[in-house]
């Protein structure tokens, strides 16, 4: 079943969005830093889609994107960014990276949970 | 971007003559300062009950028990030596020099109707910074934002924002967090009572796992978690230029002095300390009001007119929560 990785040093967000997530019928897993996530998509294939934030201790959500293209050579994975940030330079940075969308902080589940289910096909 | 926005300020008052007393209120009422009036001999009680204040207004005037603000002035200066003193002098020694002991603790004096003595009072050591009016709008409206989205069914009230000479610490808990860029370097810190926010968690009115976190600890964790949320909405409208990561890391730093007994903190700087209050409301009507305090001290870079932000941000706010699809 495809999973959806949720990337966040805060444990509020995390809980916060996996629970809405799981409620709506979404299976998830959940990574606190971005070195983490990277070790999770990885390991668990079933991951079709990853959430991040940006900002995280350890490594940033935008170097995971990037290392998840580069060293684990999976061009295919979708990403959306889940951050504060909004700077229009780091939104293209993602977009250079290959991040499939951007949420701006507080998450919406109800504004988003339609597109995150055709992501996931 | 120089665009002020209103902020104002407490200030302790001891005035005997009526007159005197009338005249300050009228010119408090026009420079945004919030008197607070001291005129029952209890100064340490009214000194423990207001810990943010700005300014201290005295006057030689003795009261009908023969007591004046000399006689309170050193013991204020003693305890709170950051609050500027100012002091009314009675008409027939104005030109008289003060005693050694007063003249030490006072930064400036006035007699009645001298309104340029008050004015440059206030502005030397309160009003003496401009804080942009986005700055401060954005402030509240992101620390609000973050309150409640960490705190499920509060409401959030807030007062002006005012400036604080005052080093003490507000409540039990406190989170630091660096503010940094190419036009300001300093802190936020964000203080509460720590009882209030262990009954919202207890009550499982927070998204924080309560098996995970709980008693003070889950205090600790919620203010972490709202302190980051309110930090990367300011990093996110306000630092927008492409700040030299570099060399912000190699500038220059100060110490940070904390004393845990008094509930002291000071940042090495004097600049009073822009200071906003929020109260939190229970909508449910079953768990307390409380308030938290936030105050961000630029006490490294305060160069407002270098601050950037641009139309783009402020209509990407308009919009958090949505996804923005990239093609």
């Amino acid at each position: 079943m495809a999973k959806v990785l949720v990337v966040d040093d805060s444990a509020t967000v995390r809980n916060e969005v996996s629970t809405f997530l799981t409620g709506n019928g979404i299976q998830c897993v959940v990574a606190n830093d971005g070195q983490d996530g990277l070790k999770k998509v990885q390991s668990d294939s079933d991951i079709k889609l990853v959430i991040s934030d940006v900002n995280m201790p350890v490594m940033d959500g935008l170097t995971m994107v990037e290392k998840i293209r580069g060293e684990l050579n999976n061009s295919a994975l979708n990403v959306i960014m889940l951050t504060t940030e909004s700077n229009p330079k780091m939104k293209e940075r993602g977009k250079s990276a290959g991040v499939k969308g951007w949420i701006v902080k507080p998450f919406n589940g109800d504004a988003v949970v339609g597109s995150i289910k055709k992501l996931l096909g | 971007m120089t665009e002020e926005s209103v902020i104002t300020s407490k200030a302790l008052v001891y005035e005997a003559d009526e007159s005197a007393l009338e005249f300050l209120k009228e010119f408090f009422l026009k420079n945004n300062i919030q008197g607070i009036r001291e005129r029952k001999n209890e100064i340490n009680k009214v000194l423990d009950v207001n810990i943010d204040l700005g300014a201290v207004f005295l006057s030689e005037s003795k009261d009908e028990f023969g007591y004046s603000g000399f006689d309170i002035c050193k013991k204020i200066h003693e305890v709170r030596p950051e609050l500027p003193i100012v002091i009314r002098r009675l008409e027939e020694h104005k030109n008289e020099p003060l005693p050694e002991e007063i003249n030490q603790a006072v930064v400036a004096q006035y007699t009645i109707d001298d309104l340029e003595s008050l004015k440059e009072f206030l502005q030397v050591n309160l009003f003496n910074r401009h804080y942009p009016a986005p700055l401060v709008h954005e402030v509240l409206e992101i620390t609000s934002n973050a309150l409640q989205f960490n705190i499920k069914n509060i409401s959030v009230e807030n007062s002006a924002p005012y400036l604080v000479k005052d080093m003490l610490i507000f409540g039990e808990v406190f989170s630091l967090i660096p503010l940094e860029s190419s036009w300001c370097r300093g802190y936020m810190t964000i203080q509460s009572p720590s009882n209030d926010f262990e009954k919202y968690i207890e009550s499982d009115r927070t998204h924080i796992p309560r098996n995970e976190y709980s008693g003070s600890r889950g205090v600790n964790f919620l203010l972490n978690e709202i302190t980051n949320l309110v930090w990367g909405g300011i990093k996110s409208k306000f630092f927008t230029e492409t700040d030299d990561q570099a060399s912000i890391g190699s500038a220059i730093q100060v110490p940070i002095m904390v004393n845990h007994v008094h509930k002291f903190i000071s940042f090495g700087s004097q600049e009073p300390q822009l200071t906003f209050s929020y109260v939190i409301k229970d909508e449910l009507g079953i768990l307390p009001d409380f308030k938290i305090l936030q105050k961000l001290i630029f006490n490294l870079t305060w160069s407002p007119d270098l601050m950037k932000i641009s139309d783009q941000i402020i209509s990407d706010s308009l919009d958090s929560g949505e996804l923005e699809f990239f093609d």
